[in-house]
């Protein structure tokens, strides 16, 4: 019989098709475990309601306005530096140095705006141009071969060497007061923050949309239709609140803003470039990437290059919001913080999975257990053991079989 | 009879190792021609020399009656060759429409970036499975949800998508079942009938005899024997895999 007489499935079919024998022999346990693999952001999302809500019956004032906005400035530095670590494990490699070369970037911009005198805006290029010329660096070395954990962790104890020699341990900048500080302090005025929040809003409901429209040409069935509605309408209360939270507590953060812009185009670049659909398959399966005729080397090097950029702004931001750099600038707890919140987030170590948002679920979820753990006056290492915990649960979810645990 | 390609004298050395050496035939237009040996005999090679994956080290390429360089997949498609390897060189994680234009994306240029024309991708990717398969396909489930037998079909589906004048089959049937094998040699058989030439690299001596209208023996690296349909039994097959006579 020929096979020919093709058909594609119609929108939302794929909810409305009967259960396989496979789902039918699945206990509800294991098909949550399974859902929650696939649904990985909403499950973060659903982490972090838990953490706030634990938090808050702990502490009252943990979901207080201060509290709120000085979390919401806290998260950007780990936030910034796991976008750009997104771009590298999407290809299937790793970065240990971009902490340290956070604090670099920050330490070149501090001693030219502020030692040097010269305008913040040359200083802020120097500095990003700097932290991209070193992961291209790292890069060239990683295409030739070499694997990017060693060429990285090399890079650590390199960059860690070289901010003790542009900053001695009893030499520190102090931004405070200066335009870098004053910038990373900046908080928009109550009418900006909620033209922000609109457009924040508009961009939700536009990747909302366009989430379900893809691989569904055509008119959306009703139930759909109202699904995508009700999702919407979530999206745009919790902008609501959010705004009105960070408008309360002092306006809405200039360094937040920056992060969002960053988030909202990084996931428009992974979703709806050639190029981001090409990081993805250089991760996913290089071979089958490079016959397909993708240039596998350029996209490594593209990976570092933004990897670079987010790592300057994340040590810039850091030294703003702490008020100087020193030679603990950039430690290496930062990057250790910002791989745990892409795992948790869903992005997988061996690279081709995850999304841009990743970045933000899992900074907010290890940023208010450190707020929290200072909140509730614990010991610090209570946060590295919850943080352990978290990290080891969301790699675990990915890798345990539910199907073979929960057999019914 | 019209030849689609001719390689001559194609020879490829690793380290200490000769994976080809003077491999010469031609390959008729329209016909199916299968490439049959144990493993390490060169087919996988020759393979990724005609997609452009390696390059040789001697040895020329005609198609269509001209010397062609074949330095990259990308001048292998835009000369008309679409491979399907034998691992399917699918992305798991990238969905049906992703996977299917993977290297060739139908974009626009917006902002200096190349801008998917993701509708019209969808609409392209369900024509051409609705015209080469007939199972009922969701374009945004990714790849790592398919089945073995949707696998193989989106990967051929993905190599007729350009229209390609040859098709290699890289062991096309090694991962089915019974079924799904009779829907692969049915596909075979029809590409031919439409006049695309498919070459087909096979363990399974059964198949090859069932469709292959000329085969080509490979033997550590070089061409141990060739015969049109119906001018060889499969004993003759079998001693010229292993070895134990030399035939041509």
């Amino acid at each position: 019989m020929s096979i020919l007489e093709g058909k594609v499935a119609r929108p939302g079919d794929d909810q409305l098709l009967p259960r396989s024998p496979e789902r039918r022999g699945r206990s509800r346990i294991a098909q949550l475990g399974d859902a929650m693999k696939v649904h990985r952001l909403a499950t973060v999302t659903v982490a972090i309601v838990i953490v706030f809500i634990a938090f808050q019956i702990a502490n009252s004032t943990f979901l207080g306005v201060e509290n709120l906005w000085n979390m919401s400035v806290q998260i950007v530095p780990v936030g910034l530096l796991a976008l750009g670590l997104v771009f590298v494990l999407l290809v299937g490699e790793i970065d240990l140095s971009s902490a340290a070369l956070s604090g670099v970037a920050a330490t070149i911009a501090a001693r030219m705006a502020i030692n040097g005198g010269e305008p913040l805006v040359v200083a802020v290029i120097v500095a990003v141009v700097v932290a991209v010329a070193f992961t291209s660096l790292e890069a060239l070395i990683i295409v030739a071969g070499v694997p990017s954990l060693i060429v990285t962790l090399g890079g650590m104890i390199a960059l860690g060497g070289a901010l003790l020699v542009a900053l001695p341990s009893s030499f520190e900048v102090n931004t405070a007061g200066t335009t870098l500080g004053n910038v990373g302090n900046f908080a928009f005025a109550p009418y900006a923050g909620w033209i922000i929040g609109a457009l924040v809003a508009l961009c939700c409901v536009a990747l909302l949309i366009g989430a379900e429209r893809t691989g569904n040409p055509g008119r959306l069935p009703i139930r759909r239709l109202v699904w995508l509605a009700a999702k919407c309408v979530a999206a745009l209360a919790v902008v609501a609140v959010v705004v009105e939270e960070l408008n309360r507590g002092g306006g809405f953060p200039l360094p937040l803003l920056i992060l969002m812009v960053l988030l909202v185009a990084a996931n428009w670049f992974l979703r709806s470039t050639s190029y981001g659909v090409h990081l993805y398959a250089v991760g996913g399966n290089r071979d089958a990437a490079r016959r397909a005729g993708v240039r596998v080397r350029s996209f490594v090097f593209l990976s570092f290059a933004v990897l670079g950029v987010c790592s300057a702004l994340s040590g810039l931001i850091s030294a703003a919001y702490v008020g100087g750099v020193s030679a603990a600038s950039g430690p290496s707890s930062l990057v250790l913080d910002a791989i745990a919140a892409v795992v948790i987030g869903g992005v997988s170590l061996s690279g081709g999975k995850g999304s841009a948002w990743a970045a933000l679920v899992g900074a907010i979820l290890i940023g208010s257990i450190a707020d929290g753990v200072v909140l509730l006056g614990l010991a610090t290492q209570v946060q590295d053991f919850v943080t352990a915990g978290m990290l080891v649960l969301a790699v675990s979810i990915d890798s345990f079989s539910f199907k073979a645990l929960f057999r019914r | 009879m019209t030849t689609t390609l001719k390689v001559t004298d194609i020879s490829k050395h690793y380290a200490g190792v000769w994976a080809l050496e003077s491999v010469t035939f031609s390959v008729p237009s329209g016909k199916v021609v299968a490439l049959v040996g144990e493993n390490g005999a060169g087919k996988s090679t020759f393979v990724k020399i005609l997609a452009g994956v390696q390059q040789p080290d001697s040895g020329t390429i005609e198609i269509g009656g001209s010397v062609r360089t074949i330095d990259s997949p990308v001048i292998a498609a835009a000369l008309g060759i679409q491979v399907v390897y034998q691992d399917l060189a699918l992305c798991d994680e990238l969905d049906i429409v992703q996977n299917m234009f993977l290297g060739h994306e139908r974009t626009r240029s917006r902002w200096w970036l190349r801008h998917l024309k993701r509708q019209e991708m969808e609409h392209a990717a369900a024509e051409a499975l609705g015209r080469f398969s007939k199972r009922e396909w969701i374009l945004s489930r990714k790849v790592r949800q398919l089945s073995g037998g949707q696998r193989q079909a989106l990967a051929i589906c993905r190599a007729m998508l350009e229209d390609p004048s040859i098709l290699i089959l890289d062991e096309p049937t090694a991962a089915l079942g019974v079924a799904e094998t009779k829907e692969v040699i049915d596909l075979i058989k029809e590409l031919r009938a439409k006049g695309k030439t498919v070459i087909m690299v096979s363990h399974d001596l059964h198949e090859v005899r069932e469709i292959a209208d000329h085969t080509v023996v490979f033997r550590h690296g070089v061409v141990a024997a060739e015969w049109d349909r119906g001018e060889y039994s499969g004993d003759d097959l079998v001693a010229a895999i292993t070895g134990s006579r030399q035939a041509s």
